[in-house]
């Protein structure tokens, strides 16, 4: 029962931990434009198979190079970190593609919805040309010297898990510190908070835009790298699903509050997770009713009033 | 003379059928405390704009020490040695008092994101500095009690004077006031000239400032300009300003008292 009890948690948090990532990704962006960046679930995606194929992952029979692969495998951790700088420059890619032209032309910035949108049904399209569509497990050996499972008081539960929630909570932790206690971090809130004034105090407020693209692109990519490795790649829609479940939490937690956005993913995490496995059809409408009746509860969000939060 | 720090020529700016500022022209010299004064309307602001780069000019050029550099981005006029402060105050409120005043010192001294990164000793230097910087502007500017708070709680005097102890972090040649004075006390006011003047010599600064406090200005400003409906209508030393039967007119003429007392 311990062992039920343990692992439901435990799934809990590392899903959380996932969708946290995911939400951090739009608030950054959000929170010094003032939009949504719609191509956040195919930025998880591209994370997901990069990683799969810096491990030496061959693509399937349906994609444009049947059977190509990298001559070499990388180890898990570094490929999961690759895979992550590649999803930001790929974030830094929609960015110019699909933000910066409107911005310089002074449209509304509603339209970037639009834009972004495209930008990401065009990756996961390209994602699809390249691999098919067909999902992909990461090789056995992707984990090597990682135990199945681990033992805790008594209770046994997947590694697996434990490493996902782990590089879920480092990764917050170097970001909150990054914006916390770094100059650049300092000078994205700044940007955050009022563009033109820090501007007008020397900061190249685009490139803390970029900046924000960046990162926010890179932590939808080590989402996608470490769901594909604790599950598998379900298909170059993959990222999509999570994309929502992101743009939910970010509301649950309040639009461009840091906490808020962690909070939110691991309340979302738990909501899920405690839908029993034979009701499983039934998680995403649990997970949503909730967001549903916080948000009548509070309609900025758990943590979206205080302004200290904001990035 | 030498060469004026900044000039204007013959700027101006249109929006729809309005022309808020009309072929102004001046010019600020080197550690030059320069007024700008006028009813309201008259345009200051969108002068205080057009300078440092947040709207773009529809004719004229501004200089810097000769160069042109109209229309350039409000960072890199930053950088050249302009800051400003604003009539309706811009602080980062939900940012603390100190950390106002270290997004105004990212660059001083550099330090590159890489630096930061590793933690390397430059990097650890580089932001002692900063900090150095930013309590002696703390000190300055009798804010040091108040570092920690979040600037948006700070009562309205102290958050002129963080406005302004930012602007100085930029290390500017030039500070832009826009209504310095607005909202303060009696006492207050009387100590913003001490203030001003004192940073002035303190920081080798020329000070470009709005104000509708006249006398303020009267006392504090070795030049002052006019405006009137977006037309300069007169510049010269306090004294001369105050005898232009052009000044008086403007300010009691037409009936119009909205700026004030006259000079």
């Amino acid at each position: 029962m311990i062992d039920v009890l343990l692992q439901t948690l435990l799934n809990a948090a590392a899903s959380g931990g996932v969708y946290a990532l995911v939400a951090l990704g739009y608030t950054l962006v959000f929170s010094v434009l003032g939009v949504i960046n719609f191509a956040q679930g195919a930025l998880f995606s591209i994370g997901g198979y990069l990683t799969y194929l810096l491990m030496g992952g061959r693509i399937g029979v349906n994609g444009a190079l049947p059977g190509w692969g990298l001559p070499a495998g990388l180890p898990f951790w570094l490929a999961l970190l690759l895979a992550a700088a590649g999803s930001g420059l790929v974030g830094l890619l929609v960015e110019r593609v699909a933000f910066a032209p409107l911005r310089r032309r002074g449209a509304e910035p509603l339209l970037a919805l639009i834009t972004s949108l495209g930008a990401g049904v065009v990756l996961v399209n390209l994602l699809q040309l390249l691999m098919g569509a067909e999902g992909y497990a990461f090789p056995e050996a992707a984990l090597a010297g990682l135990p199945n499972a681990l033992v805790i008081g008594g209770a046994r539960i997947r590694s697996v898990q434990v490493l996902l929630l782990a590089v879920c909570a480092f990764a917050v932790l170097v970001l909150t510190l990054w914006l916390e206690r770094s100059k650049g971090g300092r000078a994205l809130r700044a940007v955050a908070e009022d563009a033109t004034t820090a501007q007008l105090l020397g900061i190249n407020s685009e490139a803390m835009v970029r900046l924000a693209f960046v990162v926010s692109g890179a932590l939808a990519g080590l989402g996608g790298g470490l769901v594909g490795v604790s599950v598998s790649l379900a298909g170059p829609y993959m990222g999509i699903s999570y994309g929502l479940k992101g743009l939910a939490v970010l509301v649950l937690g309040g639009l461009g509050s840091v906490s808020g956005a962690i909070a939110g993913g691991l309340l979302m995490g738990l909501a899920e997770a405690l839908v029993p496995s034979d009701a499983s059809g039934w998680r995403d409408a649990v997970a949503f009713a909730i967001l549903f009746a916080v948000l009548l509860l509070r309609p900025s969000g758990l943590l979206g009033r205080r302004p200290v939060d904001r990035v | 003379m030498s060469k004026p720090l900044l000039e204007v020529r013959e700027l101006s700016r249109r929006f729809g059928g309005l022309l808020a500022v009309d072929r102004v022209s001046f010019a600020v010299q080197p550690g030059e405390i320069f007024g700008l004064i006028g009813p309201n309307g008259a345009g200051k602001t969108t002068l205080f704009n057009l300078i440092s780069g947040t709207t773009a000019p529809s004719g004229g050029a501004v200089l810097w020490q000769g160069t042109p550099i109209t229309g350039q981005a409000p960072d890199r006029l930053n950088r050249l040695g302009l800051a400003r402060t604003f009539q309706n105050l811009r602080l980062f409120e939900g940012l603390s008092v100190l950390e106002n005043l270290l997004v105004a010192l990212q660059r001083h001294p550099r330090s590159s994101a890489l630096d930061g990164l590793l933690g390397t000793a430059r990097h650890r230097r580089a932001e002692r500095q900063r900090l150095d910087t930013a309590w002696q502007l703390l000190q300055e500017l009798g804010l040091a009690a108040l570092a920690e708070r979040r600037a948006g709680t700070l009562a309205y005097g102290d958050r002129r004077r963080l406005e302004m102890a930012r602007a100085l972090a930029t290390r500017p040649q030039l500070l832009l006031l826009d209504e310095p004075a607005a909202g303060l006390n009696p006492a207050e006011k009387d100590q913003l000239g001490e203030l001003i003047s004192a940073l002035r010599q303190r920081h080798q600064l020329s000070v470009l400032i709005i104000e509708h406090h006249v006398p303020l200005l009267m006392r504090l400003c070795d030049r002052l300009a006019v405006l009137d409906f977006g037309v300069r209508i007169a510049l010269g030393s306090p004294e001369q300003v105050r005898r232009d039967p052009k000044v008086i007119e403007a300010y009691l003429g037409s009936g119009s008292n909205a700026g004030g007392r006259a000079p």
